[in-house]
C-alpha cells in the first residue's frame, strides 16, 4: 500500500530541487563576463541610476529581512499547538498607525532621490548630438540627422556609434509594435512606441562595445533583437562619420564583387538600400521596403562590413578570434580595430552564408506574406551556392 | 423605445444647430447648454420634493427649444464655410491646393489618432517671412530628418499676419489621368490657418530618391524652404 508523503517529506523534496537552483542564480551574480550588468555602469546616466540603486537596494534588503524575520517569529510563536481560539478583537491601533507611518516614511526616502533622478535624466538640453532610433520586428535602426560634424544623413543598424564622453540625445520610436531600447551599462530602458517619440540621454565614458537588448516582448524574435553601442574617441568618431558619408562607387566589371552586385540588385534591393547603387539607366536604386514589409523598412546595408553583427544583432559578422581581439582591446586600441571593419580574414563566412541560404531557419520570423502582401523579416530566397558566394564577395566590399 | 427615439431626435437637432452656427458661437452654445443641464440636474437633485409635473414640463420645454432650433438650423443650412468646403471637396487631401496661398476650409487630418497629434516630430514656424523647423529636442534649422516608412506628425505655426498653409513637396508620383499614366509632383499640405494658429500634418514617406529631395515651404514664401530628409 502506498503511503502519503508527510508535509516535512514534501518540504524536503522541494528544497532539494529549489535550493540548488537558487544557489546557481546567486552564483550567476558573481560572473565576471556580464556585458549587460547594470550594476557596473559605464556612462553618466547609468551611474546616476546606480546612485539611486545604492540607496534603494540596501533599504529594500533591510525591509525584506525584517519582514521575513517578523513572519518567521509570528509563524513560530502562534503555531497551532491545540490552544483555544484567541479573542478576535480589532487589533492594536498603535502598531497599525506605526507601521503605516514607517512604510510611508520609507517610501518618501525612496521617492526623493528617485524623482530627482528621473528629472535629471529627462534633461537633454546639454546634449551635442542627436540620433534617431527606430525599433521594428526584430532589429534596430539608427539614423544620424544632418548636424554639426555630419553633413549627410547616416542610416545604419545593429551598431549605434557614439563619441566617448559626450551626451547624445536619442529620439526613440517604433515602426510596428512596442519595443524597448536598453543598453544596461549606459542608461535605463526607454520604450519605443509607434507614433510617439521618446528622448533618452546616452553617454559612454570610454571607447568600447556596450551590448544592449530589446527589453519589451515584441514577438517571435524578441530575444534576438539586440544592439551594440560603440563608443569611439572624438577623432575616431569623425573618421567613422567620414567613411559612412563618403560616396561609394559601384563595382565595375572585373572588380571584386561585380557579380554579386548583380545578384544583390536582383534579389535584395526590394527591401535593402545600398546608397550609390544605380539601375542600368543610371537612376539611383531606392529600396521599396514599404511595399514588401510590415515595418516598411529593412536594414540599410551601405556599410554592412563596418558593423560587428548582422540579422538584427543576432549573429556576429566577425570570427570569434577577431571578436575577442576587439572586445579585449584597450580603450586606446579599440577605435583602430573597430574602424578596420570586417575583412576577408575576419568574416564569419559560415553564418553569413547560412543566413543567405535560408534566413528563416536562422532566426524566427514571419516572412510569409500577409493579406496585404507584406512580410516580417527576411524570406527564403532560393539562392544557388554560386549566387551566395558572389553575394558574400559583394557584401565584403560594403566597408 | 419612444424615449430612445426622442433622445435621438434631440441629439440630431443639436448637431444641426452646431453645424449652422459660426465657429466662434459653437463652443459658446456648447458651454451654455452644458451649464444649463448641470444647473437643472443640480436643482432637481437638491430639491427632491419638486412636483414631477414641474420637472417634466421643464425638460419638455428644453427639448422643444433644441428641436425647434434644430429645425430652424436645418432650414438655414450649414454655415457658409462648411457648405463651400463640401461643394469643393476641401476635406479630400487630393483636392487641397497645396501651392495656393488662398484661404480654404479643411480639417486638420482629424482621422488620425490622438497619439500622432500628442507627439509631434517637428514644429515648423513661419515668422517674418522665414520658415524654420525644430525637431523634438533640437534647435531651429533648415533641415529635418524623418523616418522612412513611418507615420510622422508635424505641427505648423503661423506667426505672420495673414492666413497661411504649410506645403511639403514629396517627390514625383505617377497619376492616372483619363487612363494615361502621368508623372506629377506630389504635394501634401495643411489647410490654411489664421495668424497665431497651428495645424497638424501627418504623413508617411517611403525612402526618397536622393536626386529628388523633399522640402517644406509656405506658398507665398517660396524662397524660404526647409529640407525634409527621408534617408
Amino acid at each position: 500500500m502506498r503511503t502519503l508523503p508527510t508535509v516535512s517529506n514534501r518540504i524536503e523534496r522541494v528544497s532539494r530541487r529549489v535550493l540548488p537552483a537558487l544557489g546557481l542564480m546567486l552564483l550567476a551574480g558573481c560572473a565576471k563576463n556580464a556585458p549587460q550588468d547594470f550594476l557596473h555602469p559605464e556612462g553618466d546616466p547609468a551611474k546616476t541610476i546606480n546612485t539611486v540603486n545604492k540607496i534603494i537596494f540596501p533599504l529594500a534588503g533591510i525591509v525584506a529581512v525584517l519582514v521575513f524575520i517578523g513572519v518567521a517569529v509570528i509563524l513560530w510563536k502562534f503555531k497551532d499547538r491545540g490552544q483555544p481560539m484567541p479573542h478576535q478583537g480589532h487589533g492594536k491601533s498603535t502598531i497599525e498607525i506605526g507601521s503605516i507611518v514607517v512604510s510611508a516614511s520609507l517610501l518618501v526616502v525612496v521617492a526623493v532621490p528617485t524623482f530627482s533622478t528621473i528629472f535629471d535624466l529627462a534633461e537633454t538640453d546639454d546634449c551635442n548630438m542627436v540620433i534617431n532610433v527606430t525599433g521594428q520586428q526584430w532589429w534596430w535602426e539608427f539614423a544620424y540627422p544632418v548636424q554639426d560634424g555630419i553633413d549627410k544623413p547616416i542610416v545604419t543598424s545593429g551598431d549605434i556609434v557614439i563619441p566617448e564622453g559626450e551626451c547624445v540625445m536619442l529620439r526613440i520610436t517604433s515602426r510596428d509594435v512596442i519595443h524597448s531600447f536598453w543598453v544596461p551599462k549606459l542608461n535605463g530602458k526607454k520604450d519605443a512606441v509607434p507614433n510617439r517619440v521618446h528622448t533618452l540621454r546616452f553617454q559612454a565614458d570610454q571607447p568600447g562595445v556596450y551590448l544592449g537588448q530589446c527589453a519589451e516582448f515584441c514577438g517571435l524574435s524578441h530575444a534576438n533583437m539586440k544592439m551594440n553601442a560603440i563608443a569611439l574617441t572624438r577623432a575616431d568618431f569623425a573618421t567613422w562619420v567620414a567613411n559612412q558619408t563618403a560616396e561609394k562607387p559601384m563595382a565595375s566589371e572585373g572588380q571584386a564583387g561585380f557579380e554579386g552586385q548583380g545578384v544583390y540588385s536582383s534579389y535584395c534591393t526590394a527591401c535593402h538600400q545600398v546608397d550609390g547603387l544605380k539601375d542600368p539607366s543610371g537612376n539611383p536604386v531606392v529600396a521599396q521596403a514599404d511595399t514588401t514589409l510590415v515595418a516598411g523598412a529593412a536594414p540599410n546595408l551601405t556599410h554592412l562590413m563596418s558593423r560587428i553583427t548582422f540579422a538584427g544583432g543576432t549573429y556576429w559578422l566577425q570570427t570569434e578570434k577577431c571578436r575577442d581581439d576587439l572586445f579585449n582591446a584597450s580603450p586606446e586600441e579599440f577605435g583602430a580595430l573597430y574602424l578596420k571593419g570586417v575583412d576577408e580574414s575576419c568574416l564569419n563566412r559560415i553564418e553569413l552564408e547560412e543566413w543567405l541560404r535560408n534566413a528563416p531557419a536562422k532566426k524566427a520570423m514571419y516572412p510569409t506574406l500577409n493579406e496585404d502582401g507584406l512580410g516580417r523579416g527576411m524570406p527564403y530566397l532560393a539562392l544557388s551556392e554560386d549566387q551566395i558566394d558572389s553575394l558574400v564577395e559583394y557584401l565584403l566590399t560594403l566597408q | 423605445m419612444a424615449g430612445a427615439v426622442g433622445l435621438a431626435v434631440i441629439i440630431y437637432a443639436f448637431s444641426r444647430i452646431m453645424l449652422a452656427v459660426s465657429k466662434s458661437a459653437g463652443p459658446a452654445i456648447f458651454v451654455v447648454a452644458a451649464a444649463l443641464i448641470t444647473l437643472f440636474g443640480f436643482l432637481f437633485s437638491a430639491r427632491p420634493n419638486l412636483r414631477t409635473q414641474l420637472v417634466g414640463a421643464l425638460c419638455a420645454v428644453g427639448a422643444l427649444i433644441v428641436v425647434a432650433g434644430g429645425v430652424a438650423s436645418a432650414a438655414v443650412g450649414e454655415r457658409e464655410s462648411l457648405a463651400v468646403a463640401e461643394r469643393e471637396d476641401h476635406f479630400s487631401a487630393a483636392h487641397r491646393e497645396c501651392l495656393s496661398s488662398e484661404v480654404t476650409e479643411g480639417d486638420e487630418h482629424a482621422g488620425n489618432t490622438v497619439a500622432m497629434k500628442s507627439n509631434i516630430w517637428a514644429t515648423f514656424t513661419l515668422a517674418d517671412g522665414q520658415l524654420t523647423a525644430r525637431e523634438i529636442g533640437g534647435k531651429p534649422a533648415q533641415v529635418i530628418t524623418v523616418d522612412r516608412g513611418n507615420q510622422v506628425s508635424v505641427l505648423f505655426e503661423n506667426k505672420t499676419s495673414e492666413s497661411r498653409r504649410l506645403t511639403i513637396y514629396a517627390g514625383q508620383m505617377t497619376e492616372t489621368v483619363d487612363g494615361v499614366d502621368e508623372t506629377v509632383d506630389h504635394y501634401i499640405c495643411t489647410h490654411t490657418i489664421e495668424k497665431n494658429n497651428q495645424a497638424f500634418l501627418t504623413f508617411n514617406f517611403p525612402a526618397q530618391n536622393p536626386e529628388d529631395p523633399y522640402y517644406a515651404f509656405v506658398p507665398g514664401f517660396e524662397d524660404s524652404k526647409v529640407q525634409v530628409v527621408v534617408p
